[in-house]
């Protein structure tokens, strides 16, 4: 079964620059939807859909294996601004 | 199917909501007084007679007589088509050319195929099983077939929704968020539910390179998920507008 933290190492694994990486559970714990938040700068130039793919490819094998997955890919820059 | 001619409201609603059950409906919107629908008249009832539309609701109305629903659809013009499906309007044709007509309607029942729980799209998931079985040719050609089958899909109508359940039943949370978005902001779709067809289901995720539904094509080309169409939203409220004239 998938956890917030094998998610996290994932992450942290495959996406180059990773600065910060938040994922929940959003199944309660069951381990069967997931939301992600990945910040890096490797997001730089990229659009919202190169981005998510980006992600995508790096958490091929997770997401086959659960029912819901939302990410948002944000660089340092933007990140930021939204947590000041 | 034959050829129906609305005599009043309650038919209409009757027809292309409850007792529509997921048929292709076309509205034809004629004037007694129009030179051309003349002859759009005659080619609207040869088609609907036709034994390859024996499941399309073909629905004739007089813009005049029925002025309420020709404003429904923004009726500006006759001859007018509105083909819809499950309540949604999938295309919309002025003007008075039989094959423009005819090329739009088999656009909207290659879509349909998939999303209809009739028998066809077993039959091509069938299809598609047995060929596995043989030899490599046979495969290739399945693929190429379907690839051929995804990009038409893709292109059906000008925003297309590929996502579980229908738009009146959404199977899914965020398939049912994605609705939401495009109704409320008075967007056009035609949609494709890929729980009934599974080759669809499997070859869109290579094809638009995107490991989840609900997806979203604009124009044949894809934009993105839930999350990114939100987001899209939320830098620019007229997304979809923009997108559509690109």
């Amino acid at each position: 079964m998938l956890t917030e933290e094998s998610l996290r190492s994932k992450i942290n694994e495959t996406i180059p620059e990773v600065y910060n990486v938040i994922a929940m559970d959003t199944s309660s714990g069951c381990g069967q939807s997931f939301e992600v938040v990945v910040v890096s700068d490797t997001f730089i130039g990229k659009n919202k859909l190169a981005r998510s793919r980006l992600v995508n490819k790096a958490l091929h094998d997770e997401i086959n294996q659960i029912h819901a997955f939302s990410c948002k890919c944000y660089t340092q820059e933007e990140w930021s601004k939204i947590v000041v | 199917m034959p050829l129906i001619n609305i005599v009043d409201q309650d038919q209409f609603s009757r027809l292309t909501t409850t007792e529509a059950n997921g048929k292709i409906v076309v509205l034809y919107f004629y004037a007694t007084w129009a030179e051309p629908c003349k002859a759009i008249n005659d080619v609207v009832k040869a088609l609907s007679d036709e034994p390859t539309n024996h499941n399309v609701q073909f629905l004739s109305i007089d813009a005049d007589e029925h002025s309420e629903i020709a404003e429904l659809f923004n009726v500006s013009a006759v001859p007018f088509f509105v083909i819809i499906q499950n309540e949604t309007v999938l295309k919309e044709l002025s003007g008075a050319d039989p094959k423009e007509f005819v090329s739009a309607l088999n656009e909207c029942k290659t879509a349909a195929l998939g999303a209809g729980s009739s028998s066809t799209s077993a039959a091509l998931n069938d299809e598609a099983r047995v060929s596995d079985d043989e030899d490599e040719d046979e495969e290739e050609e399945t693929e190429e077939e379907l690839l051929e089958r995804l990009t038409k899909l893709t292109q059906a109508a000008p925003v297309m929704l590929f996502m579980k359940g229908s738009p009146s039943e959404p199977k899914c949370g965020f398939s049912r968020q994605i609705v939401g978005i495009l109704r409320e902001h008075q967007v056009r779709f035609g949609f494709f539910d890929i729980l009934k067809d599974d080759s669809v289901r499997q070859g869109l995720k290579k094809f638009s390179d995107w490991p989840t539904f609900p997806q979203l094509y604009i124009n044949g080309e894809f934009q993105g998920g839930l999350d990114i169409i939100k987001e899209s939203l939320e830098e620019d409220s007229e997304f979809f507008q923009n997108a559509l004239q690109s």
